[in-house]
């Protein structure tokens, strides 16, 4: 089965400083994997560079089968990239800008995405909050609500979990295993291992910009990229 | 797009400046009509609608491009690019967009003197001819103080540097199309110059704001 994203031997390096060293990656679609790893292991490069946000320094990325350096805006259209900042300069409310994300992409959403109200109620947010005054959590809300209204096949959330209560940490965990369940591929860089097992399929582990663990949740299944490159290549 | 567009009007809208600078702009009309219907002393020979004009288009020329550089969001290249990825647009449809929204603004400014405008207009007798030919420059100064500010807030952040380049942009396309054009050339050099602008705009921002910034 063709793989709904895939990374062909991807770097990315800053100047002298490497980000993200030969990741190889396959991820079918529905798949939920879970991104870890301590503080600069290049887990938002990652996830940078999947949402095709990035140009890789070198290696090449497929999503739906097209090349994203190629086709980068069909591309950028089957998926959806949220950081932990919500627009700054936006002097809306919190409603107004969900609505637009929503309205802009409901042609190529993949799936029926419900009124802006409607995910912001889910989220435990006030739909007339104005966008300037948003404190951490709720920014954290209103950037994992925007990722989800725009109904994309592939949703790369970087720190989904950032400042969130542990309510507002179970509701995202139970909304993306629901899409998930929707056939939704999903991305999450996270910096504790135990968030991301919860909630993936998949756990890649990344130390200094390399692939060091990629476990599957049914059994234990370790290997470092350097492995699978040789394993890919036989 | 409509939607865009308001998003782009929001994003910088500061309603009170605005107010500000339509309210200096009434007043300054104003007293064409109220204090100088003799005419201004520097040109006795111009009729007050002439004298008018004149005045008006060099308030604009200064006031509008400041303006529509403070309607325009703050946004650094990566903000862009991310949120263009996020509303699936390119980056140059959401300059558009705020380029719209800046546009709004200006020319909220100048249809808040057009009763004075008429008003000067009917005390000169002036032809309609004259009339549409003051619309048609009026409205290219505005299309070119929102086109220049779109392409020198993508240049820089900082809202003088900014300011400083939209207004040079503006004069040097407005100020020679409009004294030696001659009526309807004059406009129509100055709205052709402000299409220019907003293309070399949408493509800047393509191009420079295609990926995140490094």
């Amino acid at each position: 089965m063709t793989p709904f994203i895939r990374l062909v031997n991807v770097s990315k390096s800053f100047g002298t400083r490497t980000a993200l060293d030969g990741v190889h990656l396959d991820l079918a679609r529905g798949e939920c994997l879970g991104v870890t790893g301590g503080n600069g292991c290049g887990a938002t490069t990652l996830l940078l560079v999947m949402a095709a946000l990035l140009a890789p320094t070198s290696g090449r990325i497929e999503v739906d089968g097209l090349d994203a350096s190629t086709n980068l805006w069909a591309v950028r259209r089957r998926l959806a990239y949220a950081g932990g900042a919500t627009p700054r300069a936006d002097r809306g409310t919190v409603g107004q800008y969900i609505a637009l994300v929503r309205e802009n992409r409901r042609s190529v959403a993949r799936v029926p995405v419900p009124e802006a109200d409607a995910l912001l109620r889910r989220a435990g947010l006030d739909p007339e909050l104005p966008m300037a005054a948003l404190s951490t959590g709720a920014a954290r809300r209103a950037a994992n609500v925007a990722a989800i209204a725009t109904g994309a096949d592939l949703l790369l959330i970087d720190r989904p979990f950032d400042g969130l209560d542990e309510r507002g940490r179970d509701t995202f965990l139970s909304w993306f295993q629901e899409l998930r369940s929707a056939a939704t591929t999903i991305v999450l860089a996270t910096g504790s291992e135990r968030e991301a097992q919860s909630l993936g399929t998949r756990t890649v582990t990344l130390d200094r910009g390399r692939v060091v663990a990629d476990r599957t949740a049914g059994g234990l299944d370790t290997w470092s990229s350097g492995m699978r490159g040789a394993v890919g290549a036989q | 797009m409509l939607a865009l567009v308001t998003w782009g009007s929001r994003a910088g809208l500061d309603a009170r400046t605005t107010a500000a600078v339509a309210s200096v702009h009434v007043l300054l009309l104003l007293l064409f009509v109220l204090a100088w219907h003799d005419g201004v002393p520097l040109w006795p020979t111009s009729s007050l609608i002439e004298q008018q004009a004149r005045v008006q288009t060099a308030f604009l020329l200064w006031a509008l491009p400041w303006l529509a550089v403070r309607s325009m969001p703050r946004v650094s290249h990566s903000e862009l690019a991310l949120s263009a990825a996020l509303l699936a647009r390119r980056p140059g449809t959401l300059v558009l967009a705020h380029l719209l929204g800046s546009a709004l603004v200006v020319v909220a400014v100048v249809v808040a003197a057009v009763p004075v405008v008429v008003l000067a207009g009917q005390m000169s007798v002036a032809a309609f001819d004259g009339v549409a030919v003051r619309a048609l420059d009026t409205g290219a100064v505005c299309a070119m103080a929102a086109a220049s500010a779109a392409v020198w807030s993508l240049v820089t952040t900082d809202r003088v540097w900014a300011w400083v380049g939209a207004q040079g942009t503006t004069c040097v396309i407005c100020v020679p199309a409009l004294w030696w054009g001659g009526p309807w050339l004059g406009g129509a050099i100055g709205i052709t110059g402000a299409l220019v602008t907003t293309a070399v705009a949408m493509s800047t921002a393509d191009r420079t704001c295609r990926y995140v910034a490094d």
